[in-house]
């Protein structure tokens, strides 16, 4: 059903514009969204993107035709009615057999090129595999197509963003509030998962441990908090299908002189990479001041695999810059840009420590969105 | 039943050695090589990711935390887990599961390869359990390199037919998941009133299933007021006075899942509420009664051609129940065709549910047990629509 462009809301006929330029270079009679039931916050959701609603079910799809024509294949025939309430799309489709939809639109929307797949670096095998024997010769990966658009999540972004941020604050400030000795760890991420939900967050990757040693941040377990135990919080909330990550250290009871210098480090390694977010700049080199930083303290081995290797990120759904902050990334720093910054760092004397904050890129440098000081705070039972 | 999967399994993370020991494995590893035996492969490879990870738990326990992980079983010798995380994680991840090999990779063939190497193994017959149906075609033409040579068959119903029928320990953890959210629905309703947001109560609910030290949590609900919109997860619109609610919430406990739909009336149901809620109720009735020992799956259907056409096709999408364990969702699927039959020690979510602008809205869900003696409830039944005073 082709569908009148003026209703379609502005930021989709945008990325629809662009898409059917890409597809004119490129030799391509359509794209194929794709994803799985499987949401990542690495990744941009190739479904989400295009089409405005979040993929539930086990494949679901929009094509995309030459011509800007629409159609969305689902899964689930009782979430058809929030998928109309959430996309611009108009012809939805239920099918259990994705591979023989697809194939179906392709014949009745007249294909005859090759149909782009976005979102081919996560399908199944077994769905390319029959993609590829529905469509001999005429299916690709076009990962490369869509993640070049979705490297900024829009000005429109950044009321949701700012909301995601106050909402990580609100995370964390449940840790400050309701930490306790003796209090296991899960009792305290439900405390942190409730902050957030109970002020709309969507989703959260957040991981909360208390230790006298960490070695990673991982998902809570049942140990109780203990006197002195160094708690570390990644707080990742998402509203509006954007993230905002928040990693931050606590300690109860009193800041001992030695984790107290060990942070000053991370403090220093974070406030030297920050000025390293420049419109322009490599995003490799925040990652090198960083490692810089923690080496001329003696901690270079510590830089690097089993300890460390990634210094912060791109925050996914709806938008991407680049996958990971490492001394190796040669991609250009540009205006409009999110991402989060983070020197977290295992040291042999502390265990794992961890700060870091997202940031929107403006172009006089980067803007904090979080409201947390960066500081080592001191839990008081 | 579906739900919207999450980012990441954050909920309490453990291996708890006292409700699944390792004794319970090992006899699992048993049945499985037996099964190998039988069919000629010398390799079984099993994968799972944060979304769908019933098979990989039921061999490993491990629960994968945003990416995947893959457990490579040698016919002779110890099973590998090779998990896509970094290398710091390491530690922790080898606190979620028995086996003691555990590989950190960034890429599966790279792990597993180095597991055939350390085994000097080159397998000729490799089994494989939802690794086409969920890798990604990238791992999967690396998996196909490091595999070359070897003949490649689907072995998913070795593992379906030995998860269909629950040990004494698995019935137990699933007991336990639905003690929690019983506890959590009922904080539901505690704070369930006219003007309160819908996350705001989900997020009550979640808290408490999550105190209780579940892996994760998921809640969905519909309202009778948007009728064309079925269960989604819960937003940011207030509750208004004399609508319904159709609740679906379930929870893990040590992998294993439970999950328990309700209704709720906030203030005197309509005329039209109680009816389709009647309806619900003597459909629940009949679902439970063609629930049998010996029965086949199909027959949870067979009423379904009594029921108004449009509740019928409704209570069909949403599936009138399942199996219920590692996975929210898994076989015996009731309603459909399946070579197996209903057997004592099977857990099972017996589920009536429609909703549309054309028959009405109702929700009962429940998890049951299969006995000789017939459905044993894990829960205290609640099927009456529960009424929520002015």
């Amino acid at each position: 059903m082709q569908v009148n462009s003026a209703e379609i809301p502005r930021p989709y006929q945008a990325k629809l514009k662009s898409l059917q330029e890409a597809m004119k270079k490129e030799g391509l009679g359509a794209l194929l969204f794709y994803s799985t039931g499987q949401l990542s916050m690495l990744e941009v959701n190739p479904v989400l993107w295009i089409s405005g609603a979040l993929p539930m079910g086990k494949d679901t799809g929009v094509l995309i035709t030459a011509a800007g024509d629409a159609a969305m294949v689902i899964s689930l025939s009782w979430d058809l009615g929030r998928v109309r309430r959430q996309s611009w799309i108009e012809e939805i489709r239920v099918a259990d057999r994705f591979v023989d939809a697809v194939q179906e639109l392709a014949r009745q929307k007249g294909i005859k090129e090759k149909i782009g797949i976005a979102g081919w670096g996560w399908m199944p095998a077994a769905i390319y595999r029959g993609l590829e024997r529905a469509l001999p010769g005429r299916v690709e990966a076009a990962d490369a197509i869509f993640q070049s658009l979705a490297r900024h999540p829009g000005r429109e972004a950044l009321a949701a963003l700012e909301r995601a941020a106050t909402i990580a604050d609100a995370g964390f400030a449940a840790i400050l509030e309701r930490a306790k000795i003796g209090m296991p760890e899960h009792e305290l991420a439900a405390e942190v998962e409730y902050a957030m939900r109970v002020q709309g967050a969507e989703d959260n990757f957040g991981m909360v441990t208390a230790s006298d040693h960490s070695h990673c941040t991982h998902p809570p377990g049942n140990r109780k908090i203990q006197p002195g135990d160094t708690i570390i919080a990644e707080i990742t909330p998402a509203l509006g299908g954007h993230f905002v990550q928040l990693c931050r250290t606590a300690v109860m009871g009193a800041v001992s002189p030695l984790l107290r210098e060990k942070f000053d480090i991370m403090e220093e390694a974070m406030e030297k990479s920050l000025e390293q977010v420049r419109v322009g700049k490599k995003v490799g080199e925040i990652a090198r001041v960083m490692n810089r930083v923690f080496t001329a303290y003696g901690y270079e081995k510590y830089c690097r695999p089993p300890y460390m290797r990634v210094r912060g990120h791109g925050l996914g759904f709806l938008s991407m810059p680049f996958p990971e902050i490492v001394d190796e990334n040669e991609a250009v720093i540009e205006e409009g840009m999110c991402f989060v910054v983070h020197p977290n760092q295992y040291l042999p004397e502390t265990g794992y420590l961890m700060l870091g904050d997202t940031v929107w890129v403006e172009a006089n440098g980067p803007r904090r969105l979080t409201q947390t000081p960066m500081k080592l705070f001191a839990i008081e039972d | 039943m579906d739900t919207l999967h999450t980012v990441l399994n954050r909920g309490c993370s453990i291996w708890e050695r006292d409700s699944l020991s390792e004794r319970e494995f090992r006899g699992r590893l048993d049945n499985i090589k037996a099964g190998m035996k039988e069919r000629g492969v010398d390799l079984l490879l099993v994968y799972g990711d944060s979304w769908r990870y019933g098979h990989l738990a039921f061999v490993s326990h491990f629960i994968p935390k945003n990416r995947g992980a893959l457990a490579a079983i040698p016919l002779a010798g110890e099973p590998a887990l090779v998990v896509q995380e970094p290398s710091r994680n390491n530690p922790f991840s080898k606190t979620l599961t028995w086996i003691d090999e555990v590989r950190s990779a960034g890429q599966f063939a790279q792990g597993l390869g180095d597991a055939l190497k350390a085994r000097q193994l080159k397998p000729g017959r490799v089994g494989l359990v939802s690794v086409e149906q969920q890798l990604n075609i990238r791992e999967w033409n690396g998996l196909l390199k490091t595999l070359e040579g070897a003949e490649l068959s689907d072995l998913s119903d070795l593992l379906i037919s030995l998860r269909l029928v629950k040990s004494a320990a698995e019935q137990a953890l699933v007991e336990k998941s639905a003690a929690i959210l019983e506890r959590a629905l009922e904080l539901f309703r505690r704070e369930l009133r006219p003007g309160r947001k819908e996350h705001e109560i989900a997020a009550a609910a979640e808290r408490e299933a999550r105190r209780q030290g579940v892996e994760d949590f998921r809640l969905m609900l519909a309202r009778s007021g948007e009728p064309d919109i079925g269960l989604r997860p819960p937003g940011p619109s207030a509750l208004g006075k004399g609508e319904l609610l159709l609740v679906t919430a379930a929870a893990s406990y040590q992998r294993y899942w439970a999950e328990i739909g309700r209704s709720f009336s906030l203030g005197t149901p309509s005329p039209e509420s109680s009816r389709s809620h009647d309806l619900a109720k003597g459909l629940f009735g009949k679902l439970k009664d063609s629930v049998k020992v010996g029965s086949s799956p199909k027959a949870a259907a067979d009423f379904l051609s009594q029921v108004p056409v449009a509740a019928g096709n409704s209570l069909a999408a949403y599936g009138l129940g399942n199996g219920i364990g590692l996975d929210m969702s898994e076989a015996p699927l009731l309603g459909e065709e399946s070579a197996v039959k209903i057997q004592p020690g099977m857990a099972l979510t017996l589920r009536v549910c429609f909703s549309g602008k054309d028959c009405g809205s109702a929700l009962i869900s429940q998890p049951f047990l299969v006995s000789e003696g017939g459905l044993q409830s894990l829960v205290r039944p609640v099927e009456d629509l529960v009424l929520i005073e002015d």
